[in-house]
């Protein structure tokens, strides 16, 4: 066949191409494996071994339909085309636990230094632990930060509150 | 996990909050009210934390003095913009999810962490 021939054919309607396309996966039954090829020569009974399943599907659920232009058709969701931080690779919808960093660090710069660090080190194991997949030490973490605030805030309330006679008596005896 | 009602309500807080201290203290100046409570590690050592200052800081920084808002906390009225936006990623995180895991990686932390360090060291 030569350009000429090519050139004279009809062209093909849209939603043709489409179907014309090769499908991306030839199912198992069309293609024999090599084992299923030695077996048919040997006149034994051989059941292949099942397809790698994927992570994020469950075994139970039927495959997650297709759409046969998703290659395309840009996603019209600009969040599609980068992968989200704040989104766990094992477990997508799952949102990460808070972290509290920011209020690690004002309550280490205007109140309490001690309980302030400690706070913003659970604070970094937060994402640390999340990035890493440790979901229930993502959380327990983020818990230990929320609790060394709180213990900020309350030191630092209960210091306002004594700080007045605190003083006045620390003047008085030295 | 927080409902959209009770984000706006948190935000309403945060913005009360705000204005509050605000108001207390563009009125209230810190070097005359003896209630305002000092510093506890100056009280007790004598010696300046990264924080000391912040209150007439923020007292002259309402005023406008900016000069003398420097002079009684520099490393904090730097900071005053980077607070800000971390606040304000702690309720938009979903918006901005990469601004705010890079404010939330270790390397940031670090680098935080050293300056407050740097900072306390220099004024010590």
């Amino acid at each position: 066949m030569d350009n000429k021939e090519i050139n004279n054919l009809p062209p093909i309607p849209e939603e043709q191409r489409d179907q014309k396309l090769p499908p991306p996966v030839p199912s198992p039954a069309e293609t024999p494996t090599p084992d299923q090829e030695w077996a048919d020569a040997l006149h034994i009974n051989f059941t292949p071994p099942p397809p790698p399943v994927d992570d994020a599907s469950t075994p139970g659920l039927p495959p997650i339909p297709q759409p046969t232009n998703a290659h395309r058709t840009p996603s019209p969701y600009p969040g599609d085309s980068a992968p989200n931080p704040l989104r766990a690779p094992q477990l997508s919808g799952a949102q990460m636990p808070k972290s509290y960093l920011v209020w690690g660090i004002i309550a280490t710069i205007l109140c309490c230094m001690i309980p302030g660090v400690v706070a913003i080190i659970y604070s970094t194991q937060v994402g640390q632990k999340w990035r890493a997949g440790d979901v229930a030490g993502a959380e327990k973490a983020s818990e230990r930060a929320q609790i060394w605030i709180i213990i900020s805030i309350v030191t630092g309330i209960i210091w306002s509150a004594i700080y007045l006679p605190f003083t006045m008596i620390a003047e008085s005896l030295f | 996990m927080i409902g959209n009602r009770n984000k706006g309500i948190l935000i309403a807080l945060t913005i009360i909050v705000v204005a509050a201290i605000g108001m207390l203290y563009y009125f209230i100046d810190p070097n005359l009210n003896i209630f305002l409570p000092k510093c506890m590690f100056r009280t007790l050592t004598g010696h300046n934390c990264p924080g000391c200052g912040s209150q007439r800081m923020l007292h002259a920084l309402l005023h406008g003095d900016f000069a003398a808002a420097w002079g009684y906390n520099a490393f904090l009225l730097i900071m005053l913009p980077v607070i800000v936006v971390m606040i304000y990623l702690e309720f938009r995180a979903e918006r901005f999810p990469r601004l705010y895991s890079a404010f939330h990686s270790l390397a940031a932390v670090i680098i935080l962490l050293s300056a407050i360090l740097i900072w306390w060291i220099i004024r010590f």
